[in-house]
């Protein structure tokens, strides 16, 4: 169970990159989770919940996706959905192929709220 | 009032860079690092204490040696080499800072290979890049000869696979041919070796073909001018 591990890091870098001035400012979060990201989605997404509140808004929201893991065999270039984690080919048979789609833990965007107005002093 | 802001960007892509950094910094001294992965038992310990009596005397590697508690392992192999005992309290897989901290501590002139012996766990360990030249799975008899399909990512993401206690072969209904095959539907280049840590049986082979990976590291000059 690695995943509180991966949420601690991704609060980092939303907190570090972007949104320095006010995390809390952060009302939602989307991820793309690839098949094969070696991450398991809903055990993120608790991870997430008791988190990600500390840091961002207390009301933050997760949303994700999973991507689908796809391969490109390299003798025969056909692009394939692999199934059952078995790496070959099925147009040719060849075992080379090379992913392209389903490795991937991808930080998709950050809803934020807008910044309030600041209040500025009354002239008297 | 929201606004969306796009990022698309890969949450691991940090820790990525930081790996591949470490491994140019190990390139740059001529070790090549391996990082053992395999379930809880499957004999990693036993396995470097042979190849570290393997290698008495004529080739120098280091270990550092992760576990959730205690440090048995370390004491196991310090009399064969030098080690440090990485405790991770709790969590189940090794992460290149607590990696680079047991470096720093253990780092000396004239070695030759770093092993890192990741904690028993064909899982997460599989997603953590430590910044090794390799990554060899382990895999004992007594598992079963199901696991690499069972478990894809750790033998997808390995270049090297290890058949142990093969000593217990002829007790179990256990198919290394089954192994193989299965192994290379979800690795095609995965170099298999059957060893017995136990008897010694096979680990000259594979001490060999380490060997023979270093020797190409070495090849690589780009990566040796790298200043440490």
């Amino acid at each position: 169970m690695h995943e509180r591990s991966l949420v601690a890091g991704l609060l980092d870098q939303i907190v570090r990159e972007i949104a320095p001035r006010d995390p809390r400012r952060v009302q939602a979060v989307t991820l793309e989770i690839g098949e094969f990201a070696g991450v398991e989605p809903l055990l993120l997404a608790s991870a997430f919940e008791e988190l990600a509140p500390t840091v961002l808004s207390p009301e933050v929201r997760l949303d994700w996706r999973t991507v689908p893991l796809r391969a490109c065999c390299e003798s025969c270039v056909q692009e394939f959905s692999v199934s059952q984690f078995r790496f070959v080919c099925p147009a040719c048979g060849a075992s080379r192929v090379r992913v392209v789609a389903g490795e991937e833990l991808l930080l998709v965007s950050v809803e934020l709220t807008a910044t309030e107005p600041r209040i500025t002093k009354a002239i008297a | 009032m929201t606004t969306t802001v796009s990022i698309q960007r890969d949450v691991q892509a940090e820790r990525r860079a930081a790996a591949e950094a470490f491994r140019r910094q190990l390139s740059a001294r001529g070790i090549l690092c391996v990082n053992l992965i395999s379930s809880p038992g499957a004999g990693k310990t036993t396995l470097l204490q042979a190849i570290a009596q393997a290698w008495t005397g004529r080739v120098s590697a280091a270990v550092l040696t992760g576990d959730i508690a205690t440090d048995r392992d370390a004491q196991r192999l310090a009399p064969y080499v030098p080690v440090r005992q990485l405790t991770t309290g709790g969590t189940c897989h090794l992460e290149l800072p607590l990696v680079q901290r047991g470096w720093d501590d253990l780092m000396q002139d004239g070695l030759q290979f770093l092993f890192i012996e990741n904690v028993g766990n064909l899982v997460c360990p599989s997603s953590h890049d430590l910044g090794e030249h390799l990554r060899l799975v382990v895999l004992s008899v007594t598992e079963g000869d199901d696991k690499p399909g069972k478990y894809p990512k750790a033998f997808r993401t390995s270049h090297v696979c290890v058949i142990n206690k093969t000593d217990l072969l002829p007790y179990l209904p256990f198919s290394t041919e089954a192994v193989i095959q299965d192994a290379h539907l979800v690795q095609p280049d995965l170099a298999m070796f059957l060893t017995s840590a136990l008897t010694g049986a096979g680990v000259g082979e594979l001490c060999a073909y380490l060997e023979q990976q270093r020797r190409q590291l070495l090849d690589q000059p780009a990566l040796l001018q790298d200043a440490p």
